[in-house]
């Protein structure tokens, strides 16, 4: 009887400890992973901000149509007069819109800046800064048309 | 303790340790899938299809496709692709007699494509036009991978 009664706590002592080593083990990678998880997150966030933002320019024309003629009261913009063809007068007034209106107006949560560049890198419109080279940073590029030429569309979101 | 009993023993403890062993590879399984994902980009490949889409519009819009210069159209391809992307175009040109539509040529333009890399694909079809009517008909497709 004596050794029966011994038994019940050996068992239950290494269930214990093997139990503490599986909930240290798992406090160690939840340290580990946690921060890496929440930076992953962010810059998933960035990338689809960026690729949302990118793909509504190419391939939309804005809302309303003539959304050119008073862009502070624009519901969306796109600067495509058809797919992946980007119109110039939609192009100059999202350039002229002042940088806060064309972020709330394109939904970013975040901080962005679009640039149109001809395919040797000339610059033709920018909206918003680029981002400081220390900041978290995503850039989207679309290739699309205008006047007849490729242009990259760059859009960059940043934290 | 009879034989009976010690062999009974036995079995239970091998099911709990059976349990256990289970138990321990599907959390280390569940530890190992989450970690992969955390590094993962899930839109890069989007990126990369939408990419070889634009570039094959952009050729065709710009009439490089049907011009047949390797030349021109290699150029056009390596200033069109965005940064860090490469690209093997294939265009194969047919014409239509005899309700069939019969290979005329195919041309390749571009870089080779690779070993062991994960390639993505888009194409696009176009007509030739001579004196206002349809000549030829083409179809181009892209391979598109990350250099």
């Amino acid at each position: 009887m004596a050794r029966k009664g011994q038994g019940v706590p050996l068992d239950f002592v290494a269930g214990l400890f093997i139990f503490l080593v599986m909930l240290a083990y798992f406090l160690v990678l939840w340290d580990s992973y946690s921060g890496r998880y929440l930076e992953h997150a962010s810059s998933i966030d960035m990338e689809t901000t960026a690729i949302g933002i990118a793909d509504q320019l190419v391939s939309t024309g804005g809302s309303p149509s003539n959304w050119t003629a008073a862009p502070l009261s624009a519901q969306s913009i796109g600067l495509a007069w058809r797919q992946n063809e980007l119109d110039p007068y939609r192009l100059s007034a999202l350039a002229s819109l002042p940088y806060a209106n064309a972020k709330q107006i394109l939904g970013a949560g975040r901080e962005i800046a679009i640039k149109i560049e001809t395919l040797d890198g000339g610059r033709l419109a920018t909206v918003g800064n680029e981002p400081a080279s220390s900041s978290k940073a995503v850039e989207v590029t679309r290739v699309a048309m205008m006047n007849g030429s490729a242009v990259f569309v760059k859009v960059q979101t940043y934290e | 303790m009879s034989e009976k009993r010690k062999a009974m023993q036995g079995f239970v403890f091998s099911i709990d340790a059976t349990l256990s062993a289970f138990l321990l590879v599907l959390i280390l399984a569940t530890t190992v899938l989450l970690s992969a994902q955390a590094t993962g980009d899930p839109y890069g490949d989007l990126q990369i299809a939408r990419s070889g889409k634009d570039v094959l519009l952009a050729l065709d819009r710009q009439g490089m496709l049907g011009v047949g210069n390797a030349t021109a159209i290699g150029s056009a391809l390596n200033a069109t692709l965005p940064q860090g992307l490469s690209a093997h175009l294939s265009v194969s040109t047919y014409y239509y007699a005899n309700g069939t539509f019969n290979l005329l040529g195919m041309a390749e333009y571009g870089d080779a494509t690779p070993e062991g890399k994960s390639i993505w694909g888009a194409s696009r079809n176009f007509v030739g036009l001579r004196n206002g009517q349809v000549a030829n008909y083409s179809t181009a497709r892209m391979w598109i991978w990350q250099e």
